[in-house]
């Protein structure tokens, strides 16, 4: 209970691969079916961040939004910060990403969001290139590329958004 | 002065030029304070700071006087009120929240009271009643008893509380009941959130109200809402309503003294430590139980607690009996040449035995008295038997063969040991015996010394050879014969008991003076004396008896040689 703690909420597009990059990383209770039913499963990751000690983040997985399913807005409430996952091999979901930190912004005013380009491993079939990262980038994005399948830059993501919601 | 002078309103729409020097030298002064008080009328920072040293004193004399200035003000402070409250409701409602929860139950409390007071009342009539009665329902009913209890009345238990920021459903604090683990508090808390989040927005709740409670067979999850935060109680069995009752006062407490730190909160929740002892208050547990015997009467709890030592008293010594005869029935079955066929305790200080009992076995009773039961308490009867336990065996061993001092007997197996230094007819003896003890098969008497065998060779070697000295001429001894007669009845003595069968020779001589005739005589007469004397001391061996003269000399130095020659010599030789 002493340790920080911090809601987090890790928003993306359908089959992005949100759950695939927190469930290998975080200490879960709830099984997957909460995201088809209740629309959200909670996990728990705690990192440790310089000169602030450990970070209890609240990893609040939202159901992945599509055609069909309509991120709860309800559940962004009171976030301290936001993953933002997109799929490097399906450009498409950039652009619900881009959507997605509007609707963070007006939910939660102020809370900074973190854009992850997962899939990493499958480089050669991106359809994200460097040209829209760094125009996101000079847009004010933070972002970083991860890996689920080989955890390449699974932890950084982690401690990365830890760092900026204390600072 | 002139040129302010000139700022002044004209009056009645006239400006005399030529009355201007006059009219200063008439009224300057009262037009220096009309120009001041113009000022601050039209300065609204001064006006307002006027007005405003006045309106206090203003109301508050209007007040005393009862005058109309509260009528007045009523409408449109009314008006700003309600224009308010229709702009920005929740505002209100949270600024309002802690005050309204205690009024209007200060308020339903007070008329709830007189019917809550009957209802208790009839409540604690039928406890009396019906506490013991339960027991005989469920006996007349089959039915299981804990379900005629929850039947009549309520059983709860808070497990847990949870103390949950509204805005971010992140855990501020968390107490368990006793016994119960929740490592996962901070992720049940966002879910918890996130379900009441989830039904919130599917059944389109009004804005402001959550979740009351969610159940689980006998598990009901309590939720309170604040304004900043919600507590939520887990709860088995049935929550009553005095939970919901402490619940709600415990968040309006809360918002009180942490209102400020809800809305501030940003992820530290340690300044929501100190919260632990109100909620832990909320950690409450009611058995039906306690209720239902607690009306019952002072002569019955009386009775109960001394039953309840009299039973304890009693187990504790029973068992303590218990234990004495266990030890004392384990200890008697381990002692060999003993078996119990009945036993039991009929008394907390004695018991009845029955059973074999070898005589050579050890004594009962002392197996009783090491137990710390008195023998004279137990009936006891035993059958005597004889074991072929080892120790039995070796024990009738030593009874039957009844060692000298000196003699070890043990026993191997079914082979009996005998060792160390005994007399020839003891051997013999227990030889004989040895065969005739129960479990014995074998007899080892190889480590046995025969001390009558060695004895008799001692003895025959101080009598064969011996020779006893004669003066000249005479037929009597120069020495005492007492100890070669002693000597001699010593080995018969052995003889007979080693059973074998000798002979003694008595050899005379003499020395060489004289002739060999008289000689012969003299030696023979020698030899026929000591005959007399064995014989006269008890001597009944045969004793051969021989007179050589000088015939036979003995060879012996000169000087020696005559009174060597006057003796009798003693061999011992085998009979026939």
């Amino acid at each position: 209970m002493a340790a920080t703690q911090k809601k987090i909420c890790m928003l993306g597009a359908f089959a992005v691969g949100k759950t695939s990059l927190v469930q290998r990383f975080v200490d879960g209770l709830f099984s997957e079916k909460y995201l088809t039913t209740v629309g959200v499963k909670i996990d728990r990751k705690v990192v440790a961040v310089e000169a602030r000690g450990d970070v209890n983040l609240i990893l609040w997985d939202l159901q992945g939004e599509d055609d069909f399913n309509n991120l709860r807005a309800t559940y962004l409430r009171g976030a301290s910060g936001h993953l933002i996952v997109a799929d490097g091999t399906r450009g498409a979901t950039l652009e619900t990403a881009i959507r997605l930190r509007d609707l963070a912004a007006e939910m939660t005013p102020g809370a900074p969001c973190l854009l992850v380009v997962n899939k990493s491993d499958l480089r050669s079939s991106w359809e994200i290139d460097d040209k829209q990262l760094s125009a996101l980038s000079e847009d004010g994005w933070c972002w970083l590329t991860t890996s689920a399948l080989n955890a390449e830059g699974v932890e950084a993501a982690f401690e990365k958004i830890a760092a900026m919601v204390t600072q | 002065m002139t040129r302010s002078s000139s700022d002044l309103p004209p009056e009645n729409g006239q400006q005399p030029d030529d009355l201007g020097p006059l009219r200063s030298l008439l009224v300057g002064p009262e037009e220096a304070e009309i120009r001041s008080l113009k000022e601050r009328l039209d300065d609204p920072a001064k006006f307002a700071q006027a007005v405003g040293d006045v309106l206090i004193p203003a109301l508050r004399h209007s007040a005393e006087q009862e005058q109309e200035l509260d009528l007045e003000l009523g409408p449109p402070v009314e008006k700003a009120v309600r224009s308010f409250i229709r702009d920005d409701p929740d505002t209100v409602a949270d600024a309002i929240f802690p005050a309204i929860g205690p009024a209007i139950r200060k308020s339903i409390a007070a008329s709830l009271h007189g019917l809550v007071q009957s209802i208790n009342r009839s409540l604690e009539h039928s406890f009396t009643a019906k506490g013991l009665k339960w027991r005989l329902e469920a006996r007349r009913s089959g039915r299981p008893f804990a379900e005629v209890v929850l039947k009549h009345s309520l059983i709860y238990r808070v497990e847990q509380v949870f103390l949950i920021h509204r805005e971010t459903g992140l855990l501020l604090e968390h107490v368990v009941a006793e016994s119960v683990e929740s490592p996962d508090a901070d992720v049940i808390s966002a879910m918890l959130t996130a379900i009441q989040d989830f039904v919130h927005d599917s059944f389109e709740g009004p804005r402001g109200q959550g979740l009351d409670s969610l159940r689980l067979g006998d598990l009901t999850v309590v939720l309170e809402h604040g304004p900043g935060a919600v507590l939520a109680a887990v709860v088995r069995g049935q929550p009553p309503v005095e939970l919901r009752e402490a619940l709600v006062s415990t968040v309006e407490s809360l918002h009180r003294e942490y209102g400020y730190a809800f809305e501030k909160f940003s992820g530290d929740t340690a300044p929501f430590e100190p919260t632990r002892d109100q909620l832990e208050r909320c950690l409450a547990a009611q058995y039906a139980e306690d209720d239902a015997t607690m009306a019952l009467p002072k002569w019955f709890w009386v009775v109960l607690v001394a039953s309840i030592i009299g039973i304890a008293l009693w187990s504790w010594l029973s068992l303590q009996s218990r234990w004495r005869w266990q030890d004392y029935l384990d200890t008697l079955q381990m002692q060999p040449g003993v078996v119990v066929t009945d036993a039991r305790r009929t008394s907390l200080s004695g018991g009845m035995v029955r059973g074999l009992r070898d005589p050579l076995a050890a004594s009962p009773g002392d197996s009783a008295e090491a137990a710390g039961i008195d023998p004279a308490r137990i009936d006891a009867r035993w059958q005597p038997y004889q074991s072929l336990e080892p120790e039995l065996v070796l024990a009738r061993a030593r009874q039957i063969l009844s060692p000298p001092t000196g003699v070890d007997v043990d026993l191997d197996g079914d082979r009996l040991l005998l060792r160390g230094e005994a007399p020839h007819s003891w051997m013999t003896q227990a030889l004989t015996l040895a065969r005739a003890v129960p479990g014995v098969r074998e007899i080892d008497a190889s480590g046995v010394v025969d001390v009558t065998a060695s004895q008799y060779a001692a003895a025959v070697s101080r009598v064969d050879g011996r020779r006893l000295h004669f003066g000249a001429k005479s037929f009597e001894p120069v020495e005492d014969l007492a100890t070669v007669v002693s000597d001699v009845a010593e080995l018969q003595r052995l003889a007979g008991e080693l059973g074998v069968s000798i002979e003694l020779g008595l050899i005379g001589r003499s020395d060489g003076s004289g002739s060999s005739v008289p000689n012969l005589e003299l030696s023979l007469q020698r030899a026929r004396h000591v005959q007399d004397a064995l014989m006269a001391g008890g001597v009944t061996m045969a004793l051969d008896v021989e007179g050589r003269g000088d015939l036979d000399r003995i060879a012996a130095p000169e000087d020696r040689a005559d009174a060597e020659n006057r003796s009798v010599t003693l061999r011992v030789q085998p009979k026939g």
